[in-house]
C-alpha cells in the first residue's frame, strides 16, 4: 500500500474508499465532535457539535483529522485568546452592545461577556448562535482569527448605526440575515442547485438618465424576455421566480416598521431580505412589489451603485412620487413593469370602463398593490393621477395572490423553523444533510430545530416558474 | 529538585509519589495502548532511559512560582510541553520535542515512546511552571483518562505527590481532557 493510501486509511478509517481526501471523507464511517477548544471522534458521551467527516475535512483540513486519529483529539484554538477576541472585536465593530446580543439570543448578558473573555469555555452551541448573529463563519470560530467575517458588510452595518441612527435590533437582524444568505449561497453552489438563469443577467445597466422610469420599464421587459415570461402573463409566485429560477436567496427578517426590504452581498452574490411585517395577506401585493424592487437592484444595478447592504425604506417604496433617488426610482418602475408589463396595462386601460376599473383589473390580473397600479397606470397611459380613484376594495385579490405566492414558494419548515431560516434555505440544508455533507446535528442547528424535526423537511426538488 | 532519570527508579524512594500513584494504579489497571492511534512502528520504540524523567516528590510549600491566568503558545519556551505516562513501575515524563523525537517519522514523541508500547495506567501532558508547580491534563489518545472523574483523580494524585497543581478541566463537549493552552488555569484544591 502506498504512503498516501495508508495515510488516508489512518485518517478516514480502513473502510473508506477513494484516492482523494474528499472521496475518503465521503465514504468514511467516522464522525467527529467539536467544542470551543478541540475536535475529537464523536462518542455518545460527547455533547458538542457533531460533524461528518466531510464537514470536518472542509473546515479543518486533513492534518487536523490526522492528529485526531493519532492523539484522540486535536486543538482548534489558533491562539489562547480565540474565539473571545474575534467575538468581541466583531461586536464592537458592529457597535452592538452585549445586552442587545443577549436579548436576541435570550440568554443572560453574563454569557455573552464570558464568551468574550479569553480562557473561559462556552458551549459551542451558544458560540455558534453568537457567530451567526454577528455574521461570522461559526465553523472557523477558534480556528481562524476573525472567523471569516465579511469586513465590508460589518463596516456598512456599523455605518448604519453610527450615521443613520438605525437601531441595534435592525443591525443584528441584517447581520444574521447575511449569515443565512451566505450559507444559502454556499449550499446552492455545493449542491449544484444554483438558479439556471441568473447567469443571463451579466450586463448591468448604468443608465439612469432622465425619465428614469422608462429605463426601469425597459429593463423589466428585458428581464421578462430573458426569463421567457410572455408579455401578458402574470408572475404567479415572484418568490419562486427569485429563488428557483434565478437562485436568489430570499429570507424574511424582523426589520422593524420602517424598512421594506434589503439586498445583501455575500461571497459575490446578493440575497434579498424581506421585512417579516409584509407577511400578512393584506401586505401580499406590497411584498411582491418589494421583491420585484429588490430584484431590480440585484439583476441590473452595477455593484458600485450598491452598498454591500442596500436597505430600502418603506416610505420611499410606498409612494413612487416621493422617490427622487435615480437608483431607487428606476427600481420602483422596474418592479411595477416586471409584474404588470406596460403593453398589458395599456390594453387594460383601453378596454376598461374607467381608470378605477383599470386599476382593479391590474391589481387582480398582475398582483400589484392598488396604489402602485394607480401610479403605474398614470405613468404609462399618461392619465392624471388626480383622475384615478382607487377601487373601494381589493381584498379578494389579496387572498388570491397570497395563495398563489404561498403555493409557488417553498413551505419547508414553515411553522416550526424560524421564518428567517424556513423555506428554500431549510430545503437546501436538509438536502446537504441527506447527502452527508453535514451532520443532522449541524443541519438542525442551522435551522434552530431538533434533529428529530429534520425528518419533517423534504429535501429540495427542482422547481420551475 | 532535579528530575531523575528512569535508571534511578528503583534506587530512590519517593513516599508521596509512590502512595499517590499506587492508589491511581489500583483504581485504573494498566491497559494496552489504543492501537488505532498507532500510525507507524517507530511510535512503539522505547525512548532511552537517559532522556526520560521520573516523577518524584515535590515540596509545594517552598514554591512561589508566578502562575499565569492561562497558558498561551508564547509560554512554550518557558514551560515546554511534556508528555507523562503512569507506568506500572513509575510515572515518567519527557519533552514532546526532544532529540529522540526529532529523529522519529512524526518529529515528536508519542506516549507510547514512554512505554515502548507496553501497558500503562494513564497518560497526558504537563508543563512545569516552577520546581514544585505543575499544570497537568490527561490528553493522551493512547492511555489518557476517559472520564471527567478519572481526570479528577489524576490531578489529585499529582497534588498528593507534593506539588501545587493546576489543571484546565474536562471538555465535556468532546468528552476529552481540555488542552493546556487557552483555558483559564484552576488550582487543584
Amino acid at each position: 500500500m502506498s504512503d498516501v493510501a495508508s495515510r488516508l486509511d489512518f485518517i478516514f478509517g480502513p473502510g473508506s474508499v477513494g484516492s482523494t481526501e474528499a472521496e475518503r471523507a465521503r465514504t468514511s464511517k467516522r464522525s467527529y465532535v467539536r467544542s470551543q477548544l478541540q475536535i475529537a471522534f464523536a462518542s455518545p458521551e460527547a455533547t458538542g457539535r457533531v460533524l461528518t467527516a466531510v464537514e470536518a475535512l472542509e473546515s479543518f483540513g486533513s492534518d487536523v483529522l490526522e492528529k485526531v486519529a493519532a492523539d484522540g483529539a486535536a486543538r482548534l484554538i489558533a491562539t489562547a485568546h480565540e474565539p473571545a477576541a474575534t467575538l468581541k472585536a466583531r461586536r464592537e465593530h458592529l457597535r452592538l452592545s452585549s445586552s442587545a446580543l443577549a436579548r436576541s439570543l435570550q440568554v443572560p448578558e453574563s454569557q455573552i461577556e464570558d464568551a468574550e473573555t479569553p480562557g473561559l469555555v462556552t458551549p459551542f452551541r451558544l458560540l455558534q448562535k453568537l457567530a451567526e448573529l454577528l455574521s461570522l463563519d461559526e465553523r472557523a470560530l477558534s480556528w481562524v482569527p476573525g472567523a471569516m467575517g465579511d469586513e465590508r458588510i460589518a463596516s456598512k452595518l456599523r455605518d448604519m448605526r453610527a450615521e443613520s441612527g438605525r437601531d441595534e435590533q435592525l443591525v443584528a437582524a441584517l447581520s444574521e440575515a447575511s449569515w443565512v444568505i451566505g450559507r444559502h449561497v454556499e449550499l446552492q453552489k455545493k449542491l449544484g442547485m444554483e438558479g439556471p438563469l441568473l447567469g443571463k443577467f451579466e450586463d448591468r445597466s448604468d443608465d439612469y438618465r432622465k425619465r428614469v422610469a422608462e429605463r426601469g420599464y425597459m429593463l423589466a421587459g428585458r428581464t421578462r424576455k430573458l426569463l421567457g415570461i410572455p408579455d401578458g402573463s402574470p408572475i404567479f409566485s415572484l418568490r419562486n421566480l427569485a429563488e428557483t429560477t434565478l437562485g436568489v436567496p430570499v429570507v424574511e427578517a424582523e426589520l422593524g416598521n420602517d424598512i421594506a426590504g434589503a439586498t445583501i452581498s455575500v461571497g459575490g452574490r446578493r440575497g434579498i431580505v424581506l421585512s417579516a411585517g409584509l407577511e400578512a395577506t393584506s401586505r401580499v401585493m406590497f411584498r411582491r412589489m418589494t421583491l420585484a424592487h429588490e430584484l431590480a437592484h440585484l439583476l441590473w444595478d452595477p455593484d458600485d451603485r450598491l452598498d454591500p447592504v442596500q436597505v430600502d425604506d418603506l416610505d420611499a417604496m410606498s409612494d413612487e412620487s416621493r422617490t427622487f433617488d435615480e437608483v431607487e426610482g428606476r427600481a420602483n418602475a422596474f418592479a411595477a413593469a416586471l409584474l404588470a408589463p406596460a403593453a398589458a396595462v395599456r390594453e387594460i386601460n383601453r378596454t376598461s370602463a374607467s381608470p378605477t376599473h383599470a386599476v382593479l383589473q391590474i391589481v387582480q390580473t398582475f398582483g400589484v398593490s392598488a396604489p402602485a397600479a394607480r401610479f403605474h397606470l398614470a405613468n404609462i397611459c399618461k392619465v392624471r393621477l388626480d383622475d384615478i380613484e382607487l377601487p373601494k376594495t381589493t381584498k379578494a385579490a389579496h387572498a388570491t395572490w397570497q395563495k398563489s405566492e404561498l403555493e409557488g414558494g417553498s413551505v419547508a419548515g414553515r411553522g416550526f423553523v424560524p421564518p428567517l431560516r424556513a423555506g428554500r434555505f431549510a430545503e437546501l440544508v436538509r438536502t446537504a444533510q441527506l447527502r452527508g455533507d453535514v451532520s443532522a446535528d449541524t443541519a438542525a442547528s442551522w435551522l434552530r430545530i431538533t434533529p428529530d424535526q429534520l425528518e419533517r423537511i423534504a429535501p429540495q426538488q427542482p422547481r420551475s416558474e | 529538585m532535579a528530575p531523575r532519570t528512569s535508571s534511578q527508579i528503583e534506587k530512590v524512594g519517593n513516599p508521596l509519589t509512590q502512595a499517590a500513584f499506587a492508589q491511581l494504579r489500583q483504581r485504573f489497571p494498566a491497559q494496552p495502548p489504543v492501537t488505532e492511534c498507532i500510525k507507524n512502528g517507530q511510535e512503539l520504540d522505547q525512548m532511552p532511559a537517559e532522556e526520560l524523567s521520573v516523577w518524584c516528590d515535590g515540596d509545594q510549600r517552598s514554591d512561589f512560582a508566578r502562575t499565569p491566568a492561562m497558558l498561551s503558545d508564547e509560554d512554550d519556551r518557558s514551560y515546554p510541553v511534556q508528555l507523562w505516562v503512569l507506568r506500572p513501575d513509575a510515572l515518567v515524563y519527557a519533552p514532546e520535542a526532544s532529540t529522540f523525537g526529532a529523529a522519529l517519522e512524526s518529529g515528536v514523541i508519542k506516549h507510547t515512546n514512554l512505554t515502548g508500547g507496553r501497558d500503562a495506567h494513564s497518560g497526558g501532558e504537563l508543563r512545569l511552571l516552577g520546581e514544585n508547580t505543575v499544570v497537568v491534563n490527561g490528553a493522551s489518545g493512547r492511555y489518557g483518562p476517559r472520564t471527567e472523574e478519572a481526570l479528577h483523580e489524576v490531578v489529585r494524585a499529582f497534588k498528593a505527590s507534593g506539588y501545587r497543581v493546576f489543571w484546565t478541566g474536562y471538555d465535556a463537549e468532546t468528552n476529552r481532557p481540555a488542552p493546556l493552552v487557552g483555558v483559564r488555569l484552576k488550582l487543584v484544591a
